[in-house]
């Protein structure tokens, strides 16, 4: 079954963000795969390349991307949701001229319409919210 | 291939992003092409209320974007009967035509849709 997921919660401040994770990681352990992770609201920080996360807690962005990595997922980053928070690729950041960026591969800044097509694509789509 | 997207939305219109995010959502859904439904549960019934003033909040006008969704295609809009009667709201209270539904008729509501998307 190819299993998509549209998460909303943010990382670290909500339980349900945590929870989208293992659930990515366990799609791993089955016959399934997953396909497309669609981060909007809040969920987007967790693209940030900049965090730091404190020593000996969990960084979830690296799981995030060994998610990525292993499964062959795509990691995609809502653009108007990103965009309002700071997080800008570097051709985000060419475009409004801004001096930085800090989303890098396998993030990918993208629309509305790459959850639809999810929802479309997929035999499931689940969502994590905050 | 087209899907039935059923857009569950139970948060007020402001206080969080959730009604703008649902809002634009179902936006992109909609310009897909797709059959699209909203449920709105609870508190999620007042982002159709009528007269909603946006301007001392600083935020977009939720409503004005709803408001819109029928030209789009959205094709149906349901409420729960006693949600209505709860809050004391009746079908003039709202910006657009809403479906009222009892209570016990969600659970055919969800399964009819291929994809349930809540906020």
């Amino acid at each position: 079954m190819k299993i998509s997921l549209n998460i909303t919660a943010a990382p670290y401040s909500n339980q349900a963000h945590l929870t989208a994770l293992k659930f990515a990681e366990a799609i791993a352990e089955t016959e399934h795969q997953l396909a497309r992770v669609f981060f909007s609201g809040d969920a987007v920080y967790v693209g940030n390349s900049l965090r730091v996360p404190p020593q000996g807690e969990e960084d979830f962005t690296a799981r995030w991307i060994d998610v990525a990595n292993a499964q062959n997922a795509e990691l995609i980053l809502c653009v108007s949701a990103s965009l309002k928070r700071g997080m800008l690729d570097k051709t985000e950041a060419d475009r409004y001229e801004k001096g930085t960026f800090n989303i890098t591969s396998p993030f990918i800044i993208s629309g509305l319409g790459q959850l639809v097509e999810a929802g479309i694509e997929s035999d499931r789509l689940i969502t994590f919210g905050g | 291939m087209d899907k039935s997207f059923l857009f569950v939305v139970s948060h007020p219109p402001h206080g969080t992003s959730s009604a703008r995010e649902s809002t634009e959502a179902l936006m992109a859904t909609c310009a897909f092409g797709q059959q699209v439904r909203l449920l709105a549960l609870n508190d999620g019934l007042y982002q159709f209320i009528k007269e909603q003033d946006t301007i001392l909040l600083n935020m977009k006008d939720t409503a004005a974007m709803l408001s819109s969704l029928p030209l789009y295609g959205l094709e149906e809009i349901s409420v729960i009967e006693e949600d209505l009667n709860a809050r004391q709201l009746s079908p003039e209270n709202f910006i657009l035509p809403l479906d009222i539904i009892p209570r016990a008729a969600v659970s055919k509501l969800f399964k009819s849709a291929d994809v349930v998307l809540s906020y």
